[in-house]
């Protein structure tokens, strides 16, 4: 903060200096002068205002007016002019006569791009907040049709996570500079000037239709107000230019296993229980009766054996990792027309991609369809209309049952799929109710598919020179249908008899009114139809001018209006036989659920942004909205929320002279900025809503009605929308002729409006309503630094980005207390004041008992307090031993104890959020062939396993993670990783849950993407009427390396018992045709 | 000229579009009605109090998730369970952050109090009287709750605001607390329909014999915990008894059950004579759901024995709890299975009907109905050798509301039986208690009247006053000997022991499961040298044994959960006050002892 300040209050101070040296200098050659005149334009002819231009080994000088002219007074002797512009490289002109014509080349540095922000573009060398743009070529060639995937690891601000690798499933979150609140939010999408319906509309882009991605990270977001806090993720797409063009690209893909090592085998599973019961004074082999039994098992034996609750139950090598999951083909194919004339312009794209998952025994993955088509039409000169039509449909299609923690959590990897008869081998040999293969395979299937249509007007209309005016009208409709259907499945016993249960028949509830919590293991018929329609309006009056040749400015004003409606419904039917044909009506009738529901919000804003600079030097902005929501209580309903920002292209000083050489361009910035977090507030909380439910009454029993209020009647119309407020300060270097390039951006982010949820005592009977009384602090910083350069036929390009946040919760009712584990999850409970979110407070441990004499000790001076050690109490079957972790007293109370805050025994171990999020970008071409390589990773997260095979024996009954294998202590080895192995779990829990060593670093670099391509020389392409052929080879996830010690994927997650769905790696083979 | 008109036209627009701000963010709920238009009917109100019936205890407990296992009698002294409410059982009860059990009855108390004041603005034409007493009997309900759980607690009667003083009161004495129930269940019981009168589709609402039932269970409760515990749970600063009020609550208990014994229409459900199911009324009455239910082809339309009760239904609402598969665990303790009385009307110590524990079949012999259908889950007795001690547990299994042919009638999580809360059984019970505790004595008229009723259905001999006196028995013991089997593992025995002022010595003794004997008493488990044979395996017994009284004297038996491991004590007669109400309102005073 105070840092800020400072660094503010430097950035006027050299304003001050700078416009002093200015006076003077033009004072200092008043005399024996001459005035020499011309115009700057770039190569295309097109004028080039705002240049810089003044005699070479002179300081001061003058700029170019709109048109490109300018007029300096120079001494008599100078002989040559040095005219620089941003964007353009840096020229000298002899003096030849009193008006010259200079005509600038433009610079590979990107600074003259113009790049979009929020309403409105910009050139990126005048920009004043933190926006990163990702260039198009982040997506050419890549083996993924997801846009959000492709986005992994390109702009150091926006982090992109996935929990899975099934297409349509990746559980994919976009979080920019960390999160703004405990109540989430994610970053607004805005898609060629208007906020996307859905994430939908963004992921399943088809990304060979996007121009470019800019990312607004800083205050700059508040431009768009009550949606911004989180950043805003701006795209355009390509609209038509040049002549007739036809694009083709395709590509053929196949995946295989990435990390499997969580998943054990026969040999393993066995071992992990001979170890742990070597340790135990009372072995327990649960089920597998005995030491023989397993030992058996051990040597990897495939037979009858005798279990204590099953019966004879045949075992054998069963290893459900590679006999569900194994190579898969996936296609893609893109094909693009497009053409731009003086009076219209086009471009038409259809995409078509069959993205596939690795699971082997039923079809797992999407189908997407894409279509767009850009139109212009000049209607006169001075007005233009622009249009877009889009479709995106993307279909999902999955088996519905199977894939949870049945798929490996509770599957033991010895139960082979089928009997001898060529029946579903039962789990269990007996029980019969879980077995993946059978239930992916026959248990029925999960079909999503989304739609989503958008049609976009938009008509650009000039008042007067410079003036000119905007009207967009945006309609979206998702139309989301899903049909689900849930069989049960037979299984049978070794010898072929039928099991006791079937697949999937463990759950069957069906709440009347919510179809769509038919559990997803209920045998049943599922069906749901949801539309959604969005429409945009807005209106603008956009003025920019250059005034004098040096002020330049720009202002825009408008309003923006948009609605929201969702409807939907939803069906189901409990049991249904799967005779080839699938639809409700064939389903039983005799229990049906249903529901419906409607929904409408909107908005009404007022927006206005003012940009101006001096000679592209001292650079300010200021923008502001006014935003009206439906959300709230009439005289609630408006918030203001703004910006301002200062930049200083410092390199453009005369007194920088010395250093352009090296650094040829360099900028600082500053903002500061409003914004609000749409999150936390439903669509009708101020008002005193009837909510409809049911109750099951009478004999016979039926369904009655019933109502009750929401919240049980308690509601305020005081909450507003969360604030954010977000400080910016960064710097842009371009280094030895724009071949370096550094940016670097600090922030700091204070919501201090954070909804939180104040706690009255619980004889009010209703949750006291959320009020915006919470602060949550992020600082953070982005670093990027790059080098391209390239000589004759080779050049080559690597870029790094890195970027790290740190949250720190500042003030939150009652948030003081925490539990042992992972305290402040995202939308979650368990926040504590003064740390950030997901803090880990775990016990400290100190090693492991060695001796009997230390255990006796510790129950000595704890055993009798109660607390955490209940669980192993001496005497009881749980009681501690060597071997056994040594949980320390902190508080020093004599008691081993989790709870509260001053007298638990819980230390505070960092936090589980992502740090030090980087990508690492490496390119190269030489004649044809070009390479690409992108790296992503992350530095930093601490995380802890949780769930049945978080540790040995967390549970008995399930699966065991036997990465521990060989790892933990013995007699024999006591000084070993882990503590001792144990069947019982209350110890187990006591040795390996929520203790200190168990906290692992998640960091990971991972190879993201490989592109490796050839085009084929021209003449050859000539030849075939082709103007561009290029082969690629693409490769997503192909290496990678991580610091996790318990054999599981560092993307997946922390639970261990849904994990079992591998992360795979894609290879694939392209083809791009330019005709 | 087109300049001019272009900048009108835009500015215009721009200017005009605030005219249509409202159409965007001035919007009603498309699919939700708001209170200004709602309770204007009675329909309205019926629905609202509709909405009252997941308060009760069911198979969903109002407490989430599967907390209605903790309001069985487990960890009790009849229970060698102890996956649930272990804290209670041993006396380890800590303070808790916070709890349902507190923040949700309030809840419970808003809404009803919520209906009680749309009723005192309701002009309507259509009578709503019987909602309204609905209300007041679901107040009636929480403040019980809470009064079983924390002793006195601030009575809220209106929807609180969060500035209303009630929002940091202090707390109400238990004297306070009960003359606002019982005041409850008047005017629930002025209004209320009879059963009788209550149509097929409504069958499961309240009836005025439901509410008549519960007033005198909570009259018989308070009556007995005044008599037996005083002033001594009483929270520092709490009111006394205005008076002596405990004769008036039993006269008007005994008078309530009369009134449901006579005119109720209820009987129990007793099928004894039926062949298919010969005797066994006391293991398909709790499991009762469609014909498949039982061998007999019986119906929930067959119970006429439950006076206030969760429906339940295999299409529209399944238990949800895993219940046959939990119920199989419950085993019973020593204690328990000492309890249950021979057939002739004796206790297994004092009859010359008890066959004792050589064989494991033994023990079942001769004895009540309930034992054979509560824990054994038929009239085959085990037979040798089927027991075996080698795991830990008890040797004893239990099944009363395990589904009849578990996993093929009924998979896990789908049995539905409906959920027993006041039935006929327990009146009979009440009444005989209450008439006891108000006269010190009762009738063979009185007791032929009532728990007699339940001993024919249990194939044991009447209980008269001639058995008592002849055998040295006690007729208050035998009293509630008859509703602690009766209601076992119905919830009722913590609440018992406390309010009988016994929970410390009942509690804190061990829990034990078969008798193992020794080399004097053998048994299938140990052999006359005093061996283990193989089928005890005494090393997976934690506690190992102890020699406890027994119905063949004291006896060496396998222990489940030791009595070092229990310090119940006065203090846990009442649970604490959630540690988060207190830090929010200090007015608040913790129960004594923590």
């Amino acid at each position: 903060m105070r840092s800020i300040l400072l660094l503010r209050g430097s950035v006027f101070l050299s304003f001050l200096f700078v416009s002093c040296l200015m006076l003077f200098g033009q004072a200092a050659f008043a005399q024996t002068t001459k005035v020499v005149s011309g115009t700057v334009a770039d190569t295309a002819g097109k004028s080039v205002s705002g240049a810089s231009v003044r005699a070479k080994g002179l300081r001061g000088g003058t700029v170019t007016n709109e048109s490109g002219e300018f007029k300096l007074t120079v001494p008599v002797s100078a002989t040559t002019l040095v005219i620089t512009s941003v964007g353009f490289k840096d020229t000298e002109m002899p003096i030849n006569g009193l008006a010259v014509v200079i005509q600038l080349k433009r610079s590979n540095d990107q600074l003259g791009d113009v790049i979009v922000v929020g309403y409105g573009t910009q050139k990126k060398a005048t920009l004043t907040g933190a926006v990163e743009t990702v260039s198009p070529k982040t997506f050419e060639s890549r083996a993924i049709t997801n846009v959000g995937l492709a986005l992994q690891g390109a702009s150091p601000g926006l982090v992109v996570t996935r929990t899975s690798a099934r297409p349509g499933n990746e559980g994919l979150a976009f979080q920019i500079r960390g999160a703004t609140s405990i109540n989430g939010g994610t970053p607004l999408v805005v898609i060629d000037g208007v906020p996307a319906l859905n994430y939908y509309s963004f992921q399943n882009m088809n990304a060979d239709d996007i121009e470019s991605i800019s990312i607004i990270k800083d205050g700059a977001a508040a431009i768009y107000g009550s949606r911004g806090a989180n950043g805003v993720i701006l795209v355009t797409t390509k609209r038509g230019k040049g002549k007739v063009k036809i694009d083709y690209s395709g590509n053929m893909r196949f995946t295989t296993n990435g990390i499997t090592a969580f998943s054990p085998n026969m040999q393993q599973y066995a071992t992990l229980w001979i170890e742990a019961n070597k340790e135990e004074a009372i072995p327990n082999w649960w089920g597998w009766v005995d030491l023989p039994t397993m030992q058996k098992m051990q040597q990897g034996v495939e037979g009858i054996y005798h279990t204590q609750y099953w019966g004879d139950v045949f075992l054998g090598n069963a290893d459900r990792i590679h006999e569900m999951f194994a190579r898969r083909y996936s296609y893609q194919h893109n094909i693009s027309v497009s053409n731009r004339t003086d009076v219209s312009g086009y471009r038409l794209s259809l995409g078509y991609a069959d993205n596939q998952a690795t699971l082997a025994t039923a079809y797992d993955g999407q189908k997407q369809y894409n279509l767009r088509f850009n139109y212009d039409y000049k209607l006169s000169e001075r007005i233009k209309l622009e249009s877009a039509v889009s479709l995106i449909n993307a279909a999902t299609k999955s088996p519905s049952s199977g894939l949870d923690a049945s798929l490996y959590g509770q599957e033991q990897p010895f139960y082979p799929a089928k009997n001898p008869y060529g029946q579903w081998y039962a789990d269990y040999g007996t029980v019969g109710d879980r077995q993946p293969v059978a239930a992916t395979s026959d248990g029925g299937r999960d079909n999503q598919n989304d739609l989503t249509m958008r049609l976009d007007m938009k008509a650009t209309a000039q008042i007067v020179k410079g003036l000119s005016f905007e009207g967009m009208v945006s309609f979206q409709n998702e139309r989301y249908n899903r049909e689900r259907w849930v069989t049960l499945v037979q299984t049978y016993d070794w010898y072929g008899n039928p099991a006791q249960k079937t697949v999937t028949a463990t759950q069957t509830r069906l709440s009347t009114t919510e179809p769509e919590k038919l559990d997803k293991n209920n045998p049943g018929y599922l069906t749901v139809a949801n539309n959604y329609v969005y429409q945009y309006y807005s209106g603008f009056l956009k003025y920019s001018k250059t005034f004098k040749g040096v002020h330049n400015l720009s202002a825009a004003a408008g309003v923006e209006g948009t609605k929201w409606n969702g409807q939907g419904v939803a069906a189901a039917r409990l049991n249904f036989t799967d005779l080839g044909v699938q639809d409700l009506n064939l389903a039983n009738n005799a229990s049906v659920a249903t529901s419906g529901g409607k929904d409408v919000w909107g908005t009404y804003s007022y927006i206005a942004r003012l940009n101006y600079n001096y000679g592209e030097k001292y650079l300010v902005e200021g923008l502001a909205r006014r935003d009206g929501n439906s959300r709230f209580a009439d005289g609630f309903k408006f918030k203001t929320y703004g910006s301002a920002s200062l930049g200083w292209i410092f390199t453009r000083e005369s007194f920088a002279e010395n250093i352009t050489s090296i650094v040829n361009f360099g900028k600082l910035r500053a903002s500061y900025g409003t914004a609000g977090n749409d999150v936390g507030i439903g669509n009708f909380n101020y008002l005193p809503t009837v909510n409809p439910g049911s109750v099951v009454l009478g004999s016979p029993a039926a369904v009655q009605t019933t109502s009750s209020l929401a919240n049980n009647g308690l509601y305020t119309n005081l909450v507003s929308w969360e604030k954010v407020e977000q400080k910016n300060i960064g710097i842009d270097l371009l280094f030895v002729k724009s071949r370096l390039s550094a940016t670097f951006d600090y922030f700091i982010k204070d919501n201090i409006g954070m909804l939180t949820s104040p706690v009255y005592p619980a004889v009010v009977g209703a949750t006291s309503p959320k009020t915006n009384s919470g602060h949550l602090q992020v600082k953070g910083w982005e670093a990027v630094i790059g080098w391209k350069d390239s000589k004759k036929d080779f050049s080559y390009n690597v870029s790094f980005n890195i970027s790290n946040t740190q949250n720190t919760i500042k003030n939150l009712t009652n948030a003081n207390s925490y539990v042992a584990g992972k305290n402040g999850v995202l939308n979650g409970t368990a926040f504590v004041n003064g740390y950030p979110t997901a803090a880990w407070f775990v016990y400290k441990t100190d090693g492991y008992f060695q001796t009997q004499k230390e255990v006796d000790d510790y129950y000595t001076k704890y055993g009798a307090q109660g607390g955490s050690m209940a669980g192993v109490a001496k005497g009881s079957a749980s009681e501690l031993r060597p071997g056994d972790t040594k949980r320390v007293d902190v508080s020093g109370d004599g008691k081993i104890y989790d709870g509260g805050s001053q007298t638990s025994d819980l230390v505070y171990k960092g936090d589980g959020n992502q740090h030090f999020v980087f990508g690492l970008n490496l390119g190269g071409s030489y004649k044809g062939f070009d390479i690409g390589a992108l790296f992503q990773g992350v530095g930093k997260q601490l995380i802890m396993r949780n769930g049945w095979m978080a540790y040995p024996f967390a549970t008995i009954y399930t699966n065991q993670n036997t990465n521990f294998l060989g790892k933990t202590w013995t007699a024999s080895n006591p000084g070993a990783e882990f503590p001792r192995l144990t069947t019982a779990v209350n110890r187990a829990a006591w040795n390996y849950a929520n203790n200190d060593f168990m906290l692992q670093n998640a960091r990971y670099i991972r190879l993201k993407s490989l592109v490796v391509g050839y085009t084929l020389p021209e003449n050859i392409s000539r030849k075939a009427k082709l103007e561009r052929v290029r082969i690629y080879f693409s490769g997503n996830d192909l290496w990678e390396y991580t610091n996790i010690k318990d054999g599981f994927d560092p993307e997946m997650g922390e639970t261990s018992q849904n994990s079992g769905y591998p992360f795979y790696r894609t290879w694939s083979f392209g083809l791009n045709i330019g005709l | 000229m087109k300049k001019i008109i272009y900048s009108v036209g835009m500015t215009g627009l721009l200017f005009g579009l605030p005219g249509c701000q409202k159409n965007f963010i001035n919007l009603n709920p498309p699919a939700a009605y708001t209170t200004a238009v709602y309770f204007k009917q009675p329909s309205d109100f019926k629905a609202f109090t509709g909405g009252f019936y997941g308060q009760l205890m069911g198979w969903g407990s109002p407490y989430g998730g599967n907390s209605v296992y903790q309001y069985m009698d487990l960890a009790s002294d009849l229970s060698a369970y102890f996956n649930f409410s272990a804290d209670l059982g041993r006396g380890t009860i800590g303070i808790p952050t916070g709890d349902n059990r507190y923040n949700n009855n309030y809840g419970y108390i808003r809404s009803a109090n919520t209906l009680l004041e749309k009723a005192s603005e309701y002009t309507g034409a259509g009578d709503i009287s019987s909602y309204v007493s609905e209300a007041y009997f679901f107040r009636a309900n929480a403040y019980f709750n809470l009064l079983k759980f924390y002793g006195g607690v601030p009575i809220v009667t209106r929807v609180l605001d969060l500035d209303y003083p009630e929002v940091t009161a202090s707390r109400n004495s238990r004297y306070e607390v009960v003359t606002q129930i019982l005041s409850d269940l008047d005017k629930a019981i002025a209004s209320l329909p009879t059963e009788q009168n209550i149509p097929a589709a409504d069958k499961g609402r309240i009836s005025k014999w439901a509410a008549k039932a519960f007033k005198a269970q909570v009259e018989l409760y308070e009556a007995t915990w005044r008599k037996y515990n005083g002033t001594t749970t009483d929270f520092a600063g709490s009111a006394g008894p205005s008076s002596n009020e405990n004769a008036k609550f039993l006269t008007d208990a005994v008078a309530l059950c009369k009134d449901i014994m006579d005119n109720g229409g209820y009987a129990l459900w007793n099928y004894n004579s039926t062949v298919s199911i010969l005797n066994q009324s006391y293991i398909y009455l709790f499991n009762l759901e469609d014909a498949g239910s039982n061998p007999a082809g019986l119906t929930k339309t067959s119970n006429n024995e439950f006076i206030l009760y969760g429906v339940y239904d295999y299409t529209l609402r399944k238990g949800g709890q895993n219940l046959s598969f939990t119920s199989y665990q419950m085993a019973p303790t020593r204690k328990m299975m000492d309890m249950f009385l021979c057939a002739d009307g004796l206790p297994p110590a004092k009859s010359p009907l008890f066959q004792g524990y050589h064989k494991v079949g033994d023990e079942y012999k001769n004895r009540d109905y309930r034992l054979t259908c509560y824990i054994n889950g038929s009239n085959t007795l085990p037979a040798t050798g089927s027991v075996k001690l080698n795991v830990g547990l008890t040797g004893y299994g239990h099944t009363k509301f395990a589904a009849y042919k578990y996993g093929t009638y009924r998979a896990d999580n789908q049995e539905s039986p409906n959920f027993p809360i006041i039935r006929l059984a327990q009146v009979y019970v009440t009444y005989a208690e209450a008439l006891y505790e108000l006269n010190g004595s009762i009738t063979d008229v009185q007791l032929d009247a009532s728990i007699n009723k339940i001993r024919a259905r249990a194939g044991v001999a009447s209980l008269t006053n001639t058995l008592v006196t002849a055998n040295g028995l006690n007729m208050l013991d035998e009293i509630r000997r008859e509703r602690t089997v009766e209601l076992y593992n119905e919830g009722f025995r913590i609440d018992d022991l406390k309010r009988w002022g016994v929970a410390e010595a009942a509690l804190n003794e061990s829990r034990c499961g078969s008798v193992v004997g020794d080399a004097t008493y053998t048994t299938e488990f140990r052999d006359a040298t005093g061996t283990a044979t193989s089928l005890y395996v005494p090393s997976t017994y934690v506690w190992g044994e102890e020699a406890v009284t027994t119905a063949a004297g004291t006896l060496k038996c396998v222990v489940i959960d030791s009595k070092t491991n229990h310090s119940f004590a006065k203090k846990h007669y009442l649970w604490p006050l959630p540690q988060d109400q207190v830090n929010l309102n200090t007015n608040l005073k913790q129960n004594p002892g923590y």
